[in-house]
């Protein structure tokens, strides 16, 4: 379970640092074909209550990290991430961004199982951002 | 198809070529007719596939709806318990602080109660209140350890010091904290247990604790002038010990309970016999830290308690093998010298190796050990490691700088389960190496095994 874990954090790890220049845009549409993939089995509901979880979860780390709104049905679900991510610093961004998806992806994983996880991460993600991290975790 | 209908001859009267026609037309009607039965039952299919995708939709739906609050719930538990959790931590500390800062006024109010009783001749009245303020401090003094002991059991900062220790010496200790409480209540404590001893690898001071906890509880909720009856035996490699009493009982819907922290399964009217609900549950954390377990048994209110703790025992040695193989030995093994300054563990550790035959000294300090080696002949000495004055490894290496002769064997017996440590030991002169704890039976074993060489 610990290789597991440690694989899935390596593997999230690389895939918001795949454009170490665009971390913000990165991150935020990762989140939102996670949630365009979760929203199918959870609904919008449980996405938002999940996200929520996690943002509290690190707020000691990033207390800067917050949801000040109610969720709206805007372009993107994420206004309040990008609006925290703003003036920070790229390694503060990096570390926060990875962060919030580890906290967000181990509860899911904790709820619905690893293989539903890995296979709703695939859809969302790609295999490339899996087997990447699974290649780099081998070396 | 039509055109050809009409085409048909207008007169009533068929020819060959009309009957031929007419079956012709005959069969196609057949096979139109057919043709729409067919295509009937692919509406009909169409449909159940229609109906089943808006049920599988729906299904969907329903499912999403019901993960979704799933998930709100998980999350709302999650965060509650968080809260929770946290207000726990908070009451813990708080009352870790209350504990100590109840305790640092404590101890003056304790001497001087001390100093009073030494000058009670001074005014006729000063005996009875000297009384008073000494039962009531020492009452406050035993709250307050409690509490204190419940906030370190509960943040985990407990430490056990594990010896092998003889059930009877605990039980003892026990008796001898409880005794006043019984006494004052003129109850009467039965102790039915083997005459032989019967070891257990734990921390004494906290064994005692637990016994004495079970004997005081007995005893405050047992009528005066009764009898509360202790028994031990032996199940496995366990031993089961009882402590029994007639009084007040415990309810079975509060049973479950009774080890919880801050619960009381009795309430007197007048709470006379109060607490803070703290001794059970140090009963049973100290119990499991043990690797034991601890169970009540009432058959409810007014019918008496029953405790049963039971623990894992190293060894224990029957009287009858011992006075038949192990006294002779006596002659043929030889002295011991036995250098420890915990006097708990000298004193068991004695106790159970002259019970197998053995002639054994002791001191409890690096210093004297070395000095008693030098001075005596002996063929065994097991010497700690941790010593006040001078370590186990000085000892050892003096002893064969020395050349102390004839040489005896060096047995190292420490707490210390390092490879550096074992190393260091072989280096300065010790023959084996023992990590605390270790069951007398192997001690026993390694022993005769030289002995035997």
């Amino acid at each position: 379970m610990a290789t597991i874990n440690t694989q899935r954090h390596q593997m999230i790890r690389q895939a918001v640092l795949q454009r170490p220049g665009a971390v913000v845009d990165v991150t935020i549409e990762l989140w939102e074909r996670l949630a365009l993939q979760l929203i199918a089995i959870i609904g919008e509901g449980g996405f938002q209550s999940l996200y929520a979880r996690s943002l509290r979860l690190n707020s000691v780390a990033f207390p800067w990290m917050v949801l000040s709104h109610p969720w709206q049905r805007t372009d993107s679900r994420f206004p309040d991430l990008r609006i925290s991510f703003e003036g920070r610093d790229s390694t503060e961004i990096s570390e926060a961004s990875i962060a919030l998806l580890i906290t967000f992806i181990d509860i899911l994983a904790i709820l619905i199982g690893e293989l539903l996880t890995t296979s709703i991460l695939r859809s969302a993600w790609g295999d490339d951002a899996l087997n990447i991290a699974g290649k780099e975790h081998e070396q | 198809m039509t055109d050809e209908i009409q085409k048909r001859p207008a007169s009533g009267k068929a020819g060959p070529h009309d009957d031929e026609t007419m079956s012709q037309y005959a069969l196609e009607a057949e096979q139109l007719r057919h043709r729409v039965a067919v295509l009937l039952l692919e509406v009909d299919a169409l449909r159940d596939v229609t109906k089943s995708r808006d049920a599988l939709d729906s299904l969907v739906i329903q499912l999403r709806q019901a993960n979704q609050h799933l998930v709100i719930a998980t999350m709302g538990a999650q965060g509650l318990q968080a809260v929770a959790e946290a207000a726990s931590r908070r009451q813990e500390e708080f009352l870790a602080m209350l504990a100590h800062e109840l305790r640092n006024p404590l101890a003056p109010v304790a001497m001087a109660t001390e100093l009073l009783g030494k000058i009670t001749d001074a005014h006729p009245q000063l005996p009875k209140l000297h009384g008073i303020i000494f039962r009531q401090v020492s009452h406050m003094t035993r709250l307050v350890d409690d509490l204190l002991d419940a906030s370190r059991f509960s943040s985990g900062k407990i430490e056990l010091h594990m010896h092998a220790i003889r059930l009877s010496v605990i039980m003892e200790s026990a008796v001898e904290t409880s005794q006043p409480f019984l006494d004052k209540r003129h109850q009467k404590l039965t102790i039915d247990m083997p005459a032989y001893p019967i070891m257990i690898n734990g921390d004494m001071i906290r064994l005692a604790q637990v016994f004495s906890n079970l004997l005081i509880n007995a005893a405050k909720f047992t009528p005066e002038n009764e009898c509360i009856a202790i028994s031990v035996r032996l199940v496995e490699n366990n031993v089961l010990i009882s402590v029994k009493d007639n009084g007040i009982g415990i309810a079975a819907e509060a049973q479950p309970f009774i080890f919880e922290l801050f619960t009381q399964g009795f309430h007197s009217i007048d709470r006379s016999q109060g607490g803070l609900g703290i001794g059970l549950s140090l009963v049973r954390i100290v119990v499991q830290m043990h690797g034991g377990t601890v169970i009540v048994k009432s058959d409810g209110v007014g019918l008496g308690s029953e405790f049963i703790v039971q623990l894992p025992i190293t060894s224990t040695i029957a009287v009858d093998d011992v006075s038949a193989a192990a006294l002779p030995a006596a002659v043929k093994y030889g002295r011991i010298l036995l250098i420890e300054d915990n006097t708990d563990a000298v004193q068991t550790l004695s106790d159970l190796l002259e019970l197998e035959g053995y002639v054994i000294s002791s001191a409890l300090d690096g210093a004297t050990g070395l000095k008693m080696a030098e001075e005596n002949e002996y063929d065994f000495i097991v010497c700690d490691i941790g010593l006040p004055n001078m370590d186990g490894y000085e000892v050892a290496k003096q002893l064969r700088l020395n050349g102390t002769m004839p040489a005896p064997c060096l047995i190292a017996l420490t707490g210390y389960n390092r490879l550096e440590n074992q190393t260091r030991a072989n280096e300065a002169g010790f023959n084996h190496y023992l990590v605390k704890p270790v069951a007398i039976a192997t001690l026993v074993k390694l022993i005769s095994s030289v002995a035997e060489q």
